[in-house]
């Protein structure tokens, strides 16, 4: 039996640990599969929401003196403008914390960036080609939280793969261990 | 080509004090700016939707596509009632 062979579809943390996801990337082969997709822990949307909270009540505090200075169309028109400007700082978070992800199929592993949206790096990693994962851990609220970095150490000059802050470090690094494991020993 | 009138260039900004003239100016300049902001935010999306396939993809393009609409909305507005 196949390691992760057991495992149902399952989402948790909100999407950020997610096992057997119903999701495809672009290069992936047609015998592929993908067993598991990794993102960043939920909280750490905690300072973009406590930014947003903050202008929130910026806005609310401003339009008590705006009436001095503006008509009735330039306070809507000022309210609009940086409600939906507060709405695309954390659409913009939420969008680099949903796309930034990390793939893990039954034939290799995929980092996925996307840096502010604008630039895309891909970094393939074949199964056979790790040599080592590191789970990392450390800090107050990491422990609490349950989320570190995984550090994905390949042969040679290939890059290596990092996944950050994503949940349970530990056991998606064994996941990936049983998955090297189990493809060194078919090779 | 038609004579541009500076009498009617100033009865377009038709304030009463330069604060209103530079809260105009400003909101067009703004809006324009953010256009061409979620323009771009926009066709990286149906990039981004592209690499990574869901059942959800279609929902973000919808999000930021509606965002295009808002700006350009704000765009006619600081242009036409502001």
């Amino acid at each position: 039996m196949r390691p992760m062979d057991t495992h149902a579809t399952s989402h948790h943390l909100f999407h950020s640990f997610c096992i057997r996801p119903a999701t495809r990337f672009d290069t992936q082969g047609d015998t592929e599969q993908v067993l598991l997709v990794l993102r960043a822990h939920p909280i750490t949307f905690f300072f973009p929401v406590l930014n947003s909270i903050f202008f929130f009540v910026l806005l609310f505090i401003m339009n008590f003196f705006l009436p001095s200075f503006l008509s009735i169309a330039g306070i809507l028109f000022l309210n609009a403008f940086i409600l939906i400007f507060i709405f695309n700082y954390l659409w913009l978070h939420f969008l680099n914390w949903y796309f930034n992800v990390g793939i893990i199929t039954d034939e290799r592993i995929v980092d996925v960036d996307f840096n502010a949206i604008l630039f895309k790096q891909t970094t393939y990693t074949d199964l056979s080609h790790i040599e080592d994962v590191t789970a990392k851990t450390g800090g107050y609220i990491e422990s609490l939280f349950d989320f570190g970095n995984i550090f994905v150490q390949t042969a040679g000059t290939e890059t290596n793969t990092e996944f950050m802050n994503v949940p349970h470090p530990s056991h998606a690094a064994k996941i990936i261990t049983e998955l090297t494991r189990n493809n060194n020993a078919k090779s | 080509m038609p004579n541009l009138d500076p009498a009617a260039i100033i009865a377009f900004f038709a304030g009463s004090s330069p604060l209103y003239l530079f809260f105009k100016l400003g909101g067009i300049v703004f809006s324009l700016v953010f256009l061409i902001y979620t323009v771009i935010i926009h066709k990286q999306v149906q990039e981004i939707t592209h690499t990574i396939t869901n059942s959800r993809n279609s929902l973000f393009i919808l999000i930021s596509f509606c965002q295009v609409l808002f700006v350009l909305g704000f765009l006619l507005f600081a242009i036409v009632i502001l």
